[in-house]
């Protein structure tokens, strides 16, 4: 049984005697959230319920997130300068001000009682359920939690742990806006800084849909949060080591590293089971428990099961650093990877034979090539025979695009000989097609 | 004629303080709150990251720092000729069992429909495992495409009777903690099961057998449904 408290899944499962997962079924949580003791009444509702008067901030705020939810594929939504020296600077201007506090102004005032609340980081998400014409507090007292005491009314996030858990730190967020400020991108070391302490936030999506730093979002997701809060983790002199190809083991990891490793891999669920040199016959009913196993290595271990005891103790960290010009094709509303020549030749393909191409797919331009430095960090952690790795990039473009004809030499032949590779097989296809009319008419590169 | 001068003092935290609405961090409100009264305000650390917001309208100051301290289950006290805000061990304390009391509440419901679900669940029987099949034919017969219908299995019914044998208690103070897992024969990396779920596994080796035969005939049928739809 196994309790994930993020998702509240529970997951039963049946281990055979040599530790093989045989069978299971989860069942999740549907806990309802309208269950559950409301300390205090919720005041009665009000007949003239009153407009909150947003500052011109929290206004524009609330219609750029607006405007950029309702269709995030178009571009940035134009903001006022005081709203981007706002947003960049959460440290000083706490994300919590938006909407909230024109709204608890508003209900001090209305109903002359003192007003103290503690405010969870959602609220800036709150402005997008509100009117934009006539933002009513009605619609911000639905989100939170509303005791009156005596001459006081306190408004309380009804989970106040889970609400300081999930904070965002501020200034790992100021960080990772002035590196993008400083930068012109989003850097690896202030993400993965960033991930290292905001295990989530809710504030980093308003805020970068609203920045127009859509991009920043694109490499998060892109990210492996796991290693990058890892990389995040390691100090100047770890770095060196890894990359001089020297692996860290244990006693070099500090506690909170280790611990790290230890959620990672704890949190890996179920993994292969160890390579064998003569796995037992999958076609015996006794080899594993009755259980009908197509291959060997589909069988699994549940890792609390595998590492028993805890990290092994020749645990290992490794990694790789690779560094070079890259190439980029363009690909709008995608993360923004180099383009291997396979790509180039799909892109060259589409030119040569658009009756293959699906109608919808867009053609990304060739003439000229965006270029700029491929960096890639490939991190191993080494658990015994089970090696699980990552790849984090941090690639950088250059300003200007170069013309496809000024492409490093050994490149393009990688190219030239994917796309004649390309040519080949569907000349081959066309043939076999002939042959076996069962095959489909249409390919599709 | 006598000359009367009548001084009227009033206690600092008694005067009434006009303080706008302000929103940010516990110190950052504090300052701006021992600037407009003048009363020397302090925040410790237990309640240095507390997002907070305040606005008094025209009432004594010690209502504005009670609500404070109330709305981030902390108090003041007096130091050093000022006030600090603090949250007390015993306050953290009483802020977490209300937070595992509703926590408990949340996955009490959860726990209610298995119980509920499990009551009406009696060993599975040939007739009911060809009904269950029916219902998924048929349902594939209509839209194919769509998820089918959930078929409850001799895996599922055991994770509702399991789960009907279990108790929210067992579960509440792991949630929060990430992945955490519970083993009938548990590895120092596990916990213990808290329930004897063995009669529960016999029932479902039961229950196997029933199926696999309902499902030899079936399950074809089901697949060949599946590869007409996928023929181009």
């Amino acid at each position: 049984m196994i309790v994930d408290g993020a998702q509240y899944v529970v997951r039963f499962r049946m281990m055979n005697p040599q530790g093989f997962l045989v069978a299971e079924t989860t069942l999740p949580f549907f806990a309802g959230s309208e269950v559950g003791p409301r300390p205090g009444p919720n005041p009665e509702p009000d007949p003239d319920d009153p407009v909150i008067k947003l500052d011109a901030v929290s206004h524009d705020f609330g219609l750029a997130l607006a405007e950029w939810m309702a269709s995030p594929s178009t571009k940035a939504p134009t903001l006022t300068p005081a709203l981007t020296d706002f947003l960049r600077k959460p440290t000083v201007n706490d994300p919590a001000v938006l909407g909230s506090q024109a709204a608890i102004a508003t209900y001090a005032l209305h109903h002359r009682r003192v007003t103290a609340a503690s405010l969870p980081d959602q609220t800036a998400f709150w402005l997008m359920q509100m009117p934009k014409k006539e933002p009513r507090l009605s619609t911000w007292l639905k989100n939170i939690e509303v005791t009156q005491k005596g001459q006081l009314t306190l408004f309380k996030p009804r989970s106040p742990l889970t609400a300081r858990e999930t904070r965002t730190d501020r200034a790992s967020l100021e960080a990772l806006f002035d590196s993008i400020q400083k930068e012109g991108r989003p850097t690896l070391d202030a993400v993965s800084k960033f991930l290292l302490q905001n295990k989530q936030s809710y504030v980093l999506s308003p805020y970068t849909y609203v920045l127009g730093k859509k991009d920043l979002l694109d490499r998060i997701f892109a990210l492996d949060s796991r290693f990058a809060r890892l990389y995040g983790s390691l100090d100047v002199n770890q770095k060196a080591t890894l990359r001089q190809s020297k692996p860290l083991g244990l006693s070099q990891l500090r506690p909170d590293q280790q611990a790290l490793i230890r959620e990672f891999v704890y949190g890996l669920d179920t993994i292969p089971v160890p390579p064998r040199p003569n796995p037992p016959s999958v076609t015996d009913p006794n080899a594993f428990g009755g259980s009908p196993y197509r291959d060997y290595r589909s069988l699994r271990n549940e890792v609390t099961e595998r590492f028993a005891n805890g990290l092994p103790a020749d645990f290992k960290l490794t990694g790789d650093f690779e560094e070079g010009t890259a190439y980029f094709l363009e690909k709008p509303d995608q993360h923004l990877a180099p383009a291997t020549p396979r790509d180039f030749a799909v892109e060259i393909m589409s030119r040569e034979r658009p009756d293959l191409s699906p109608k919808t797919r867009k053609l990304l331009p060739l003439k000229e090539v965006r270029t700029g430095t491929g960096r890639a960090w490939k991190l191993r952690l080494h658990l015994g025979d089970y090696v699980p790795a990552g790849t984090l990039r941090d690639d950088e473009l250059a300003e200007k695009p170069i013309p496809f004809t000024s492409m490093d030499k050994a490149f393009r032949a990688q190219i030239d000989a994917e796309v004649e590779r390309l040519r080949t097989m569907l000349k081959d296809r066309k043939a076999n097609q002939k042959r076996d009319p069962k095959i489909p008419p249409r390919v599709r590169i | 004629m006598t000359l009367l001068l009548v001084l009227l003092t009033q206690e600092p935290l008694d005067r009434p303080l006009d303080f706008p609405s302000q929103v940010g961090p516990a110190p950052q409100v504090v300052a701006a709150l021992k600037q407009a009264s003048g009363v020397d305000l302090r925040v410790a650390k237990t309640v240095e990251n507390e997002i907070v917001g305040l606005a008094c309208p025209g009432r004594p100051l010690k209502e504005a720092m009670e609500a404070l301290a109330l709305a981030v289950d902390a108090g003041w006290t007096a130091k050093a000729g000022g006030y600090e805000l603090a949250r007390s061990h015993e306050q953290e304390l009483r802020l977490r069992a209300r937070e595992r009391a509703f926590n408990l509440a949340l996955l009490k419901s959860a726990f209610d429909q298995a119980i509920e679900t499990a009551s009406a669940l009696t060993p599975l029987t040939k007739a009911e495992a060809e009904d269950l099949f029916a219902a998924e034919l048929a349902d594939r017969n209509r839209t194919p495409n769509r998820p089918a219908v959930k078929v409850q299995g001799p895996l599922d019914r055991f994770a509702v009777r399991a789960m009907a044998r279990l108790k929210p208690e067992d579960f509440i103070d792991h949630l929060g903690r990430g992945r955490v897992v519970a083993s009938s024969d548990p590895t120092p990396m596990q916990t213990k099961l808290p329930a004897d779920l063995e009669p529960l596994v016999r029932l479902l080796e039961q229950e196997q057998d029933v199926w696999s035969q309902v499902a030899a005939i079936t399950r074809p049928q089901i697949r060949a449904i599946a590869s007409e739809w996928a023929r181009p």
